[in-house]
């Protein structure tokens, strides 16, 4: 192999390297800030950046290899509420985009259906949390039911606009082309509205984590929610402060996730290309 | 655009500095001699109402304003901040705070729970033809608490393990007071720990199974704790510790008892006679060590601390039974 050919993918990686901490630095600056400051006002409330990690390995990654090193007190408040969060966010995923898909396809649906959809989507979901309690009981229903319900309208309003929005003249060319039904929602209007689609269910993600976290601060007996507010009675805030920093994480992982996705499922799609995303 | 990301860092900076860095300030001096100083409050408290309306808080050169917190763990925060002097907090909240190492000294005792031979003022309520009929019956089952961790939760979970019951074999579920009999009539939860004057109209729907208050020794249902460095700094702790002392006196002359409640049915727009029907806790503004020294103990049982710390330095000699 000539020397050249070496060092291109040394040059490479060089350049992710670099890439890396360009991006990188404001936050590692801020956690040095973060440890400095803390360590010089000493507060209880908001330890060291250094006492944060140590706590986030001892609650979360104290296990054995075998465990994946997760922790028992992982399976007992993480699992749960990520078992409550794909639950909720799953199904407002499939009705959602289904809704979404009927109403926007069948005018007079979309007509009468517009204000109660308009009405649901100015309830702030947190409000129903003691109407939950009463209809689900203290089960993972009332989470799962808060989670799907605050995810529902991005999706139906995202996957509405998308349907509609399908270029008319696609719209047309299809028609004249004689397309089965079955054929038009699969090759026109399911990749026309799926742009849309996708941004209502990134939207979601977020909102799922916040109601995942608030419906499980309340009348939870286990959770990240739960947990957290413990932690807090207890006065464990280098505790506290780990499953926030966890909660950042599982926020960071499912938008890398979706993007993923996302860039699979619409390569064809010119927003999601990398060289057009620069560009925005 | 680095002086934007530069801003943010100064921004954070800054933000960690004024979280942090706020303390007990001191209290400050009035004009008429009298000190003024803020306490936390989860409401109407009958010593409070008392000492307010006949003047006990005045005549030990207190100017006292009440301030609203949302639990023990939110007072201990407004003491350390600086936004109140004296933060209401039950004795395990205190211990739990004082051996996380926050700078805090108990001042004053107020409430502590009522034993036999008086009337339980407590209960561990269950549904009125439940099935449930002893404290082993709760095995696996839920129990309604008003805070996760918080007092009700520890003397239950003390109850449960003195009859044999693993409380981790337990769910306490966070429910608000108002809403605990409603879920147990209900069937959400299987169990509630409130005080009889919570009961509301539910007093024939519900039976109690035991006061675990009175299953335990003396417990500090109320404290009162401030900052270290505030407690160094005057003597207004101390004056209103005394405040507090005489107040509980007063109280607990019969002869003021009529009075007592006409005062605090106008703050909870209660009706007196209602609220000298209802079972008191009882008051006491020394700080017996012994008994926050068990209380420690039961913590450690519990596991929610890993061992007991040496109470010694944290009550203020002047609050000492």
């Amino acid at each position: 192999m000539s020397g050249q050919a070496l060092s291109r993918p040394i040059a490479t990686s060089a350049l992710a390297v670099g890439r890396g901490v360009r991006s990188l630095w404001l936050l590692a600056l801020l956690l040095v800030v973060w440890e400095v400051a803390a360590r010089m006002v000493g507060s209880l409330f908001v330890p060291p950046v250094s006492q944060i990690f140590g706590a986030f390995v001892d609650t979360w990654l104290s296990a054995s290899p075998s465990s994946l090193f997760l922790s028992s007190q992982f399976r007992a408040d993480v699992l749960p509420s990520l078992v409550r969060l794909g639950l909720g966010y799953g199904a407002a995923t499939v009705l959602g985009v289904g809704l979404g898909i009927l109403i926007g396809v069948w005018r007079p649906a979309g007509a009468f259906f517009n204000p109660l959809i308009r009405l649901g989507m100015s309830v702030p979901v947190t409000a129903l949390l003691p109407i939950a309690i009463v209809l689900f009981g203290i089960t993972s229903g009332m989470n799962v039911f808060l989670i799907a319900l605050g995810c529902l309208w991005p999706i139906l309003i995202n996957t509405y606009d998308g349907v509609r929005g399908i270029d008319r003249t696609v719209v047309t060319a299809a028609r004249s082309l004689r397309l089965t039904r079955r054929r038009y929602f699969l090759r026109v209007l399911l990749p026309g509205a799926s742009p849309a689609i996708f941004a209502g269910m990134r939207i979601s993600i977020g909102i799922a984590l916040v109601l995942m976290v608030i419906s499980e601060l309340y009348a939870a007996t286990a959770g990240l929610g739960f947990y957290i507010v413990s932690q807090q009675r207890l006065f464990q805030f280098p505790q506290l402060w780990s499953a926030i920093v966890l909660l950042a994480l599982l926020g960071i992982l499912f938008n890398a996730i979706f993007a993923l996705v996302e860039r699979v499922l619409l390569r064809w799609h010119r927003n999601v290309r990398p060289d057009s995303a620069e560009s925005h | 655009m680095n002086t934007r990301r530069t801003g943010a860092v100064v921004a954070l900076a800054a933000l960690l500095f004024t979280s942090a860095c706020g303390g007990a300030e001191g209290a400050a001096d009035n004009a008429d001699g009298t000190t003024k100083v803020s306490v936390t409050t989860f409401g109407c408290e009958i010593w409070n109402t008392w000492a307010i309306g006949k003047g006990v808080y005045s005549k030990h050169r207190l100017d006292v304003e009440l301030v609203r917190s949302g639990g023990g763990s939110a007072a201990v925060a407004a003491v350390l901040s600086g936004a109140a002097d004296f933060g209401y907090v039950n004795g395990y909240t205190a211990i739990n705070a004082y051996n996380t190492g926050f700078p805090i000294q108990m001042v004053s005792g107020v409430n502590v729970n009522a034993l036999p031979p008086a009337k339980p003022a407590q209960g561990v309520f269950v549904g009125k033809d439940s099935p449930i009929k002893a404290a082993a019956d709760l095995a696996g089952k839920k129990i309604a608490v008003n805070e996760i961790n918080g007092i009700n939760q520890i003397v239950t979970a003390s109850w449960l393990k003195a009859n044999g019951v693993e409380p981790d074999s337990v769910s306490f579920v966070a429910l608000p007071f108002t809403e605990q009999i409603p879920a147990v009539l209900s069937g959400r939860v299987d169990a509630a720990q409130l005080g009889y004057s919570l009961l509301g109209n539910n007093n024939d729907n519900v039976r109690s199974l035991a006061d675990p208050f009175a299953s335990n020794d003396k417990i500090y249902i109320a404290t009162y704790v401030a900052a270290k460095s505030f407690v160094g700094k005057g003597d207004a702790a101390k004056r209103f510790h005394e405040a507090i002392t005489e107040t509980a006196q007063q109280l607990n002359d019969p002869a003021n008892k009529d009075e007592a409640f006409k005062l605090l049915s106008e703050c909870q727009k209660v009706p007196a006679e209602t609220l000298a029907a209802q079972p008191q806790n009882a008051l006491e503004a020394a700080v017996d060590v012994a008994a926050l020294d068990r209380m420690a103990q039961q913590m450690v049982d519990l596991k929610m601390l890993q061992k007991k710390p040496d109470l010694g330095p944290f009550v203020t000699d002047f609050a000492r039974s």
